[in-house]
């Protein structure tokens, strides 16, 4: 065989998106459709085939993303889990309420340990689901591939998060980042690796304007609703009730609690687009990194949107809103650099036969 | 000798991320590409039914991309006109419908297995829950018993006098003989304030005080227990503890494990009495086992109609009570007497085929269970009877 010509090695990666959310209007309605006569059953399929669609939507150097992944892998994975990982922690729960009596401590005590291991399976949930939906990513036939232990990155989110929960929420970048390294640098494409090369040092400048924003602003919202409420207190203690009176005062609470959660959400959606940016930036393969360019205003946009879409449809137009957000992601995501294609082999992961079963029973499965 | 139109297109080998162009001819039955740079190679051929596509091609399509299930990580892409419709032509497997059904083929399938199984349930053709009941340990099926007799007792006491215990024990041993080999039964009578008798898991069995109370004779009371032990010959309860289970587990599923445990069970258990062919299936062990040991049947059928006639009697002054408007506090405190009585009903519906069942058998003239002072041992074991009730009862049985 004749060596691979010099032009295939250290080439540019161009990152495209072509589709549209309106593309995804009639498999919505085809998806509800065939839930209701397959007994939701459907389900599974219906997400092979929106995932199938949004893969085929992104071009690579125009060639598309293909998503390999079955109904009956998500379906299997789904009962596995339900019959090998639920069954028998509920059955482990009402066997404790039978054997010890519903309030007895030792019950109790038994069924908050088992509690904690679901919380610590969503972990593992997470890591998994991202390890089927890579292994069943392929570009040129190429497969992804998460190496590594979910258990791991289990544990690790488990603690870090007891470790935020203290710290409140101050340890917060620092754990995303901390997590967001085992992920970035156990993902291959072939069997080339991605280095993460973030720290949490850089973004705690972005992170501090929510996390201050918070304290601020819930002290304005205390100064502001403080005396309105004394307001309320006097007016009821008066004898006298003025009924208007009490409404706009109500109101005006109301009023500005709204706009107390939307300032959170203006400046928490400014961190976040600071983080996903940040950390496709650091995100290295072969001979080059990642950029990505959202912004709080898209993502509070896409996001407010999409609550709508769903929310108006019932639910039925979801994979338009998945579409959107995922399209937004790709449409603003580009490669600085150049990838060695010829040496990226193909992946020797094994494929597991069935996926996601656990991130079905916790929910955790965004696309 | 043919000459077929070629085409452009862009392969890769699946084994680097390299892609070569090559240039495709459409044969009779194989796709057949070779690539440019190395026009001397030994062309691929791909036969039109081993070739994939990961989407429906339809024949507008300007870009196609194919696999073989020949040459699984290996892939074909092919951006020019008309390319869509021509593949189209020969490979059969990459069409609209095909993919349709590859999608829909097992959702479907397995929907009306479901269907067909419930059914199956439905109509008592199967039902598994029985089969699972008969293979549960004697062991667990205690363990379990315990535990619903538990949640049915709550924090009432378990009658038991000296000579209560006796009399008891005297209908018991009557009964005995009659019953399966080997089989015993633990028999409690608690202090419940409605008339009803449960089988719980385990051959356990509660009958409420009131029910004693209530009755009119021992070969009453020997008739609902026999009917109960028929429920435990045939595992009724242990085969709606495993349905129960199974529901539950089901809606824990559905729910993502959001609604409560225990609580569910008991609430299920509670409601769902027994299928009417579990009904009858107990009524036949009753009938059975009270003949053998030479007790009549007909009180049983009796203090069905008693229960029948009360539930009338509670629906008739339920509409009196909308034509009068006022109705005076005794016949109030009556009526909520009168419906502690609906609980055995409830849960196991006195037709009128029930109590012919009862009926028909032979009149047997046979020494009575107890004695009349054992009798009344056996109905004040949770205390004394209270006078005022029994009078109350006396007056509404006349009117």
């Amino acid at each position: 065989m004749e060596p691979h010509s010099s032009t295939h090695s250290g080439q540019p990666l161009d990152i495209a998106w072509t589709g549209k959310g309106s593309n995804f209007v009639g498999l919505g309605f085809k998806i509800f459709f065939l839930k209701i006569i397959t007994l939701f059953l459907y389900h599974f399929w219906g997400k092979t085939e929106v995932r199938k669609r949004l893969w085929n939507n992104v071009r690579v150097n125009n060639e598309p993303l293909e998503y390999t992944g079955t109904g009956m892998e998500l379906f299997l994975g789904f009962l596995i889990v339900m019959f090998a990982v639920f069954l028998p922690l509920i059955l482990a729960i009402v066997g404790l309420q039978l054997w010890l009596g519903e309030n007895h401590p030792g019950a109790i005590a038994g069924i908050i340990v088992i509690y904690l291991f679901m919380i610590y399976l969503v972990g593992v949930a997470i890591y998994n689901a991202n390890r089927y939906r890579l292994s069943r990513t392929q570009w040129r036939g190429i497969r992804g591939a998460l190496k590594g232990s979910a258990w791991r990155y289990a544990w690790t989110t488990f603690w870090t998060s007891l470790v935020a929960l203290i710290s409140f929420g101050l340890a917060v970048p620092w754990q995303s980042i901390k997590l967001q390294k085992i992920i970035t640098d156990n993902t291959h494409f072939g069997e080339m690796p991605m280095k993460f090369t973030g720290t949490s040092k850089s973004l705690y400048k972005y992170y501090f304007v929510p996390w201050i924003g918070f304290l601020i602003g819930l002290g304005v919202l205390f100064i502001l609703i403080k005396p309105l409420f004394d307001q309320l207190i006097a007016l009821q203690l008066s004898g006298i009730p003025n009924p208007e009176q009490m409404f706009f005062i109500q109101l005006k609470m109301i009023g500005y609690y709204i706009v107390f959660i939307l300032f959170l959400a203006v400046v928490y959606a400014w961190y976040q687009s600071k983080y996903y940016n940040y950390v496709a930036e650091h995100t290295q393969f072969s001979n080059g990194s990642f950029a990505l360019t959202t912004t709080a205003g898209g993502l509070i946009w896409i996001t407010l949107s999409n609550f709508l879409i769903v929310m108006f449809s019932l639910s039925i137009l979801t994979p338009v809103a998945i579409a959107r957000l995922f399209g937004y992601f790709v449409n603003n995501l580009s490669f600085n650099g150049t990838v060695d294609i010829a040496s990226i082999e193909q992946s020797s992961q094994n494929l597991s036969k069935t996926g996601e079963g656990l991130a079905e029973g916790f929910d955790v499965s965004s696309f | 000798m043919t000459i077929f139109r070629t085409w452009k297109g862009r392969w890769s080998d699946g084994k680097t991320a390299v892609a070569h162009e090559v240039e495709i001819e459409l044969q009779h039955t194989n796709m057949v590409f070779r690539r440019i740079d190395q026009p001397s190679s030994v062309p691929h051929q791909w036969s039109y039914e081993d070739i994939r596509s990961p989407h429906p091609v339809h024949d507008t399509d300007d870009q196609v991309l194919l696999t073989s299930t020949t040459a699984q990580n290996e892939r074909l892409f092919v951006t020019q006109e008309n390319f869509a419709k021509r593949i189209l032509d020969h490979a059969p497997n990459i069409t609209h419908q095909a993919h349709q059904w590859s999608l829909l083929k097992w959702p479907l399938g397995i929907a009306s297995a479901l269907v067909l199984f419930w059914a199956l349930t439905y109509f008592d053709i199967i039902s598994p829950a029985n089969s699972v009941a008969r293979i549960l340990p004697d062991t667990a099926r205690i363990t379990l018993g315990q535990g619903v007799v538990k949640t049915i007792r709550k924090d009432k006491k378990t009658c038991s006098t000296p000579q209560g215990d006796a009399a008891l024990e005297k209908l018991l041993t009557r009964l005995y003989p009659a019953t399966p080999k080997g089989m015993t039964f633990n028999i409690q009578v608690v202090d419940l304030n409605f008339v009803n008798a449960f089988a719980a898991p385990g051959d356990q069995i509660v009958v409420s005080g009131k029910l004693i109370e209530q009755a009119d004779s021992p070969d009453e009371v020997a008739g609902v227990i026999a009917h109960e032990m028929g429920h435990s010959i045939e595992r009724h309860p242990e085969a709606g503890i495993v349905r129960a289970v199974g529901l539950i587990t089901l809606i824990q599923i559905l729910t993502a494990g959001e609604s409560g445990t225990f609580g569910d069970l008991a609430f299920l258990l509670a409601q769902s009495g027994y299928s009417r062919n579990a009904e009858q299936q107990a009524d036949d062990h009753a009938a059975e086992i009270l003949t053998k040991v030479s007790i009549d049947t007909r009180p049983l059928a009796g203090f069905f109609e008693r229960l029948v006639n009360k539930k009338a009697e509670l629906t008739k002054t339920k509409k009196e009570k909308t034509q009068e408007d006022k109705q005076n506090s005794v016949t109030k405190e009556n009526k909520k007497q009168d419906r502690s009585f609906l609980g055995w009903l409830n849960t196991h519906p006195a037709t009128s085929k029930r109590i012919e069942f009862f009926n028909q058998s032979e009149r047997i003239t046979s020494p009575p269970i107890l004695s009349a002072s054992e009798w009344k041992a056996l109905q004040t074991i949770c205390g004394p009877k209270n006078k005022k009730d029994q009078e109350k009862n006396e007056k509404s049985d006349e009117t």
